[in-house]
């Protein structure tokens, strides 16, 4: 876990023991959910180790916000595992129509190489756990989420 | 949401080690249905996060839980349910909650025996963890050495360990070694989601990181407690082990976020309140439920397959290392058990015995001689339960009791349990200050990450004796034997 990006996030050390609890920011929804991403992924690396060589084009829709930040923070974790990726770039649409909330998410990484990357460790899963997602009068979109470690 | 807590609630003291919150202490909706008891001495109660008691009473409050809702001694808070949770449900009126299991089902331990002693293994050791460090893979993303096909896939969900036995990974008498035979019966891969499979299917037979690990012990002289036991195991002073703690890797973990999923969105529909959204439950006997189960179990089986592929490269690197076949070494299994689970089991509740949906979350089972479920190898002894320590303080061997059943549903600790977060552990210790450290003091250690090894440091956790003896006063488990660490590989 690399140290927390001014601005874009912190990480909660005192909310949790064994696992790893964040807090992103984002002047808007696009932003809040790229800080998140970013976020997760200094959990599992170093990203500034990892080039945004291959890209990964995804789209999710859910009927709450809040589950879709999540759903969009487990199919990253699930890349890392299918597909042996991590990532350093993220380019995130978020906006409702209807009834329902839709993502567009374009984001770059690597394949992963023990021996180029700086490895951290390995998230299993975003939870529900003391999970927020709120929008600060004027200062814009912040989220709480624990990785279960 | 769950508050974070800020007082401990009332306890009345039931023994020296164990204590209880009375049901009074939530009377809104939902209600404490029993009380919580906490298994501690005083000096791990004292030490203990004050959310174990916040959400150990919120399990209280889920609908059908018998008896009481437990908290083990090295109990921390998790999700829903803190990590040392046990809870007892009945099939027809209760729930089950993937909260109750954890996100790493079937995460477990596995206890290897050799005949070589430490002078026969300090000479080779760096080259033994060496290897091992190459050939067991760990660590983010860390894919495994045997390819499956979907069909063979498959097979693994049905079959777990025994897929492997039957294919050359293993021996025939693993299998009575391994909690259920290494095979739980009701798994069913048309549950699965496709999304688990293809995050589960490269990572088989791989360590994963955060706490897993591998490590070579020694058996010393002052660390054996119950001689006799200790024989029966087959475990002499000077002797060198193996053991194993890992899981079901992305696989289990897809497994518990697909249904915490469809169980959110079904709560309301069912009529089930919780204190905690990670607390997530359904009706037993819905189809959700018995979906989610069904997966579960696949998880499960994944989770005794994967340490059995690992056992594997283990017999294969020592046997290339000491130029002797694993059998001529001795390299037997003692016991493989899961502490991330549920299981249908019959226990006694009133003098009457009832099928219960146990919930073990970071606990072990610990059935004594009594229970028909245990192997014949194990029918004097009672099941051997093994307990990981941090990689610098030391494991141990334990045996169930019948009085388990009793006092806590046959379940024990199952860890020494953290004391210091993850990110406070690093601020603390420094990677490969560590390691060097550790040289000094005689455990060589491989890491594929030097901050993930910062955050395993010993002072991180628990006393893991203090653990220990709680649950050997409290006549639930007895200990056998203390594992000194001597060599490590970690994700």
């Amino acid at each position: 876990m690399a140290k927390a990006k001014s601005g874009k996030f912190n990480f909660l050390d005192k909310l949790v023991t064994a696992d790893i609890a964040f807090e992103a920011f984002g002047k808007n929804l696009n932003q809040l959910f790229e800080n998140s991403a970013l976020a997760l992924n200094e959990i599992m690396v170093d990203t500034k180790t990892v080039s945004a060589k291959i890209k990964k084009v995804f789209k999710l829709q859910n009927a709450e916000l809040n589950n879709l930040l999540v759903d969009f923070l487990n199919e990253i974790i699930y890349y890392k595992d299918a597909d042996s990726m991590l990532f350093s770039k993220f380019k995130v649409k978020v906006e409702q129509k209807e009834k329902l909330w839709h993502l567009l998410a374009e984001i770059a990484g690597d394949k992963i190489d023990w021996q180029k990357h700086k490895l951290l460790a390995d998230a299993k899963a975003a939870t529900w756990h003391i999970f927020k997602l709120e929008q600060k009068k004027g200062k814009g979109w912040r989220a709480q989420v624990v990785i279960d470690i | 949401m769950i508050q974070i807590p800020t007082t401990r609630p009332p306890l009345k003291k039931i023994s020296d080690v164990c204590w209880e919150i009375s049901p009074d202490y939530k009377k809104g909706d939902p209600a404490m249905q029993v009380p919580a008891r906490i298994f501690a001495t005083e000096k791990l109660l004292n030490q203990m996060d004050l959310a174990v008691f916040e959400q150990i009473s919120n399990v209280a409050c889920l609908p059908g839980i018998q008896k009481a809702a437990m908290a083990m001694p090295d109990a921390h808070w998790g999700y829903g349910f803190p990590i040392g949770g046990v809870a007892a449900f009945d099939t027809e009126t209760g729930v089950i909650s993937p909260g109750g299991i954890g996100y790493d089902i079937n995460c477990g331990m596995r206890l290897v025996k050799t005949n070589l002693t430490t002078d026969d293994i300090k000479p080779k050791l760096k080259q033994l963890v060496d290897h091992l460090f190459k050939t067991v893979p760990a660590g983010v993303g860390a894919h495994g050495f045997v390819k499956l096909t979907q069909q063979q896939h498959n097979e693994v969900m049905r079959d777990g360990a025994q897929w492997c036995i039957k294919n050359g990974y293993g021996w025939a008498e693993d299998k009575d070694r391994i909690e259920d035979y290494g095979r739980i019966e009701g798994a069913d891969p048309s549950k699965v989601s496709a999304k688990a499979i293809k995050r589960g299917a490269p990572e088989l037979g791989t360590l994963g990181s955060g706490n897993h690990y591998l490590e070579v012990q020694l058996v010393t002289a002052k660390n054996i407690f119950d001689k006799q036991a200790a024989k029966k195991f087959g475990l002499f002073e000077n002797q060198v082990v193996v053991m194993v703690h890992c899981g079901s890797r992305g696989f289990g973990h897809q497994i518990c976020t697909d249904y915490v999923d469809v169980f959110r969105h079904k709560m309301a529909e069912w009529g089930l309140k919780t204190r905690d959204e990670e607390l997530a439950c359904a009706p037993f006997r819905s189809k959700e439920a018995q979906n989610y189960f069904a997966a579960m179990n696949c998880a499960a089986n994944y989770g005794f397959a994967n340490r059995q592929l690992i056992l594997h490269r283990i017999r294969e690197g020592f046997s290339q290392v000491f130029g002797q076949d694993a059998e001529k070494l001795g390299m037997h299994l003692i016991y493989d058990v899961a502490h991330n689970i549920a299981k249908v089991e019959e226990h006694k509740i009133d003098g009457k015995k009832k099928e219960l949906v146990m919930h073990r979350k970071g606990a072990t089972r610990c059935f004594g001689p009594a229970r028909k479920e245990l192997p014949k190898i194990y029918r004097e002894t009672g099941q051997p339960v093994i307990v990981g320590g941090s990689m610098e303080t030391g494991s141990y061997l334990c045996v169930g009791t019948d009085e388990a059943d009793d006092l806590t549903f046959g379940s024990t600790m199952h860890g020494s349990g953290r004391t210091m977060s993850r990110a406070a552990a690093k601020r603390q210790f420094h990677g490969t200050d560590l390691q060097k450290k550790m040289e000094k003091e005689g455990i060589y250690v491989r890491s594929v990450s030097m901050s993930g090894l910062a955050e395993e440091a010993g002072l991180a956790y628990k006393d893991i004796s203090e653990v220990i003896n709680t649950m050997d006063i409290a006549g639930v488990s007895k200990k056998v034997c203390r594992f000194a660490p001597i060599g490590n590989v970690k994700g």
